[in-house]
């Protein structure tokens, strides 16, 4: 019996002997595995940047929106489209009696507005809000307060800036005690926010926040003094925002004197709502991705089994001299088996150098990061020595079959 | 060359069971209307010892008769004893450890893996009985050096002659010690020079007492050897020395259906294994 080391050996021998056709073969699975470990690797990155895109948004957030989401009869509008929130809606949901399990309380009126300082002229959303905007959202103040409630009761003309919109009116200078113009009205400047970055659909630097009160006088025109735009609610705790989610539920109706449920003139939506939809969005897409670099590795599996067929009729002569010299038919077998194996094995590990290098630059290129799991890239190898070992079974066993006269007739 | 009368005794002196023992042998090719029979109930034995030629036109059979004695294909019917074991009904993995230990192949096309050195290629068997490395490389080196071709064991088939190539297929064949060493038209390649030689090299291992089988159409290279076995047709035709079958210009078959055992005492022509 031929031992494992001098059939790994005779592989080898095989293998390095007929160079160029090997690094063709192994070819085909160093690119399936490369896509792989790229495709995975940016699916996995995308979803990262999708959790941390919503978490930033606040934590255990439901958002409290005008209008129904279940309306389709046409006498209702659209999500958004009615002004049917008030502040007084908002006032009932921070009560700690009626909604225990709600822990904070931000109505929003939002308005894209001009504005100007100096010189300087921008244009960005203004948010008017209550204090507790600062700890829903997440925000932190680098400079300055925040808004207070005493600046919500008195409607005080003061502002808190993004950073980005600071930049633009106060360049290189601390915005923090000067003022600024918005709508013709002189707002001054009391704080400036931590930068937060973009989240999956807003610039949250790009900002200016105000009372409340103040924005529905000054800027929010036209409308009824007392609408709000949204009520952002914060839950007390993650396993919380099912049962926050039934007191605001239930408040609102009430405060609207809506009897049937789905007749509500509202939506809430928790945020762990937005967070499933966005990475199952993703995770769609990797899915996708992920079933074309497969399909790219069954193609180099199938150019694997091509090659070694070649092989076996090219070295008819070679099987049949090894049989003749005794070689059993499992020798056969097991020798280009291992000649299988070596080479989907080499496309793995030099499909993984690839996959790594890749992903080590895709991020440079573009914003997309790419996360390299060590579970993937073991994995990505082991499927290669795999598709190398079951794509050589056909090539090999029918080396293993060939009668040895036959094959001493090959040339 | 009184010791070229083997059939009475084996190489330690006692009479030994025959190495080859063939009887109402056929085999044949295809079924029904397309049915070939290459072999039609063919009878032969030889004894240890022998240096026994099968001379046949191409077409006769031949081949077919080398493949079943050297155990690369079973017969369709009849029985075949090789060293006094039944190798009629084997299955392939059993045929394979068969030729590894009783056959050394000699072939026309020398049959050397290019990839392979003189050495690994001599080796090539060894590896198949599953010796050590190290003891393989002591045994290839040494029957390279039966053949003189010690200095060349690393050089690749591609720098080495045809008849240098052919030694070391000879040198391959030795180096299991088989029981019988079958050329299948081992000059069929090799120009005249390297012919003789070569042909000088199965004398050679004759008078060792090595049992030598040489399959060839050319009564040139039949009568080497001290037995010559004449095919037509799938059965043998003449069966003696090769004085006898040759009889004339050498090239012409006697006609006599001469006795199947050899005889006793006949020695081999002139020709025979004359490269000293």
């Amino acid at each position: 019996m031929m031992s494992l080391r001098e059939t790994l050996r005779a592989s080898i021998e095989a293998i390095a002997t007929h160079r160029s056709r090997s690094l063709l073969t192994v070819l085909g699975i160093l690119i399936g595995i490369a896509a792989v470990i790229i495709t995975v690797g940016l699916g996995e990155g995308s979803q990262a940047k999708v959790t941390a895109a919503v978490s930033s948004l606040g934590s255990n957030l439901l958002v409290v929106s005008p209008g129904s989401s279940t309306g389709t009869g046409g006498v209702r509008g659209g999500l958004g489209s009615a002004s049917t929130l008030t502040l007084a809606d908002a006032t009932a949901l921070a009560s700690h009696l009626d909604a225990p399990d709600i822990s904070a309380v931000a109505p929003v009126v939002q308005k894209n507005e001009a504005m100007s300082a100096g010189g300087n002229t921008w244009s960005a959303p203004v948010i008017g809000t209550t204090p507790p905007y600062l700890g829903i959202r997440s925000r932190q103040i680098s400079f300055g307060s925040f808004i207070t409630s005493a600046d919500v009761t008195s409607a005080n003309e003061v502002a808190i800036l993004g950073t980005e919109v600071s930049a633009e009116l106060f360049p290189g200078q601390n915005p923090v005690g000067q003022t600024i113009n918005i709508n013709g009205s002189s707002f001054s400047v009391i704080g400036l926010l931590a930068s937060a970055g973009s989240s999956a659909t807003t610039n949250q630097d790009d900002q200016v926040i105000v009372p409340i009160t103040t924005a529905q006088s000054l800027l929010v025109g036209g409308r009824s003094g007392t609408s709000v735009d949204q009520i952002l609610l914060q839950a007390k705790s993650q396993n919380s925002i099912s049962a926050a989610y039934q007191e605001a539920n239930a408040l609102l109706l009430q405060a609207h004197q809506i009897t049937t449920p789905s007749a509500a003139d509202f939506t809430i939506t928790p945020e762990t709502q937005l967070l499933t939809t966005a990475t199952s969005v993703s995770k769609t897409l990797t899915f996708l991705l992920t079933g074309i670099a497969a399909v790219s590795l069954l193609v180099g599996g199938i150019g694997v089994m091509n090659i070694m067929l070649v092989s076996v009729t090219e070295r008819i002569a070679e099987i049949g001299l090894r049989k003749a010299l005794g070689a059993t038919p499992r020798a056969i077998l097991r020798q280009f088996l291992t000649e299988a194996l070596l080479l989907g094995l080499a496309g793995g590990i030099l499909g993984v150098v690839l996959g790594i290098g890749a992903s080590l630059i895709v991020p440079k290129l573009t914003s997309n990061p790419v996360a390299l799991s060590v579970p993937a890239i073991i994995g990505a190898v082991v499927v290669a020595a795999g598709i190398g070992l079951t794509f050589g079974v056909y090539p090999a066993s029918r080396a293993a079959r060939l009668a040895p006269i036959d094959a001493l007739r090959g040339d | 060359m009184s010791q070229d009368s083997p059939v009475e005794q084996g190489r330690d002196g006692r009479r030994t069971v025959p190495v080859i023992e063939i009887s109402e042998l056929r085999k044949t090719y295809g079924t029904g209307e397309a049915a070939v029979e290459a072999i039609r109930g063919l009878d032969l034995v030889v004894e240890e010892g022998e240096f026994l030629s099968v001379m046949a036109p191409s077409g006769s059979g031949k081949s077919t008769l080398m493949h079943i004695i050297g155990c690369l294909d079973t017969p369709t019917s009849g029985r075949y004893r090789l060293a006094g074991r039944d190798v009629s009904n084997l299955d392939e993995a059993e045929l394979a450890r068969i030729r590894n230990r009783y056959i050394g192949f000699v072939f026309q096309q020398f049959h050397l893996l290019r990839h392979l050195t003189a050495v690994s290629n001599v080796e090539l068997p060894l590896v198949y009985a599953g010796l050590n490395p190290t003891d393989r490389r002591v045994r290839a080196i040494e029957a390279l050096r039966r053949v003189g071709l010690a200095d060349r064991m690393h050089h690749r088939p591609t720098q080495l002659s045809g008849g240098q190539q052919q030694r070391v297929a000879i040198a391959r064949a030795l180096v299991t010690d088989p029981t019988v060493i079958l050329a299948d038209e081992p000059t069929g390649n090799l120009d005249s020079a390297s012919s003789e030689e070569v042909l000088g090299w199965f004398g050679e291992f004759h008078r060792a007492g090595r049992t030598v089988v040489l399959i060839t159409h050319e009564p040139d290279v039949a009568k080497v050897a001290s037995r010559v076995v004449r095919m037509r047709d799938g059965v043998v035709v003449g069966d003696g020395p090769p004085e006898l079958i040759f009889v004339g210009t050498g090239t012409t078959f006697a006609g006599a259906t001469l006795t199947e055992q050899p005889q006793d005492g006949s020695e081999p022509s002139g020709g025979s294994a004359g490269h000293r």
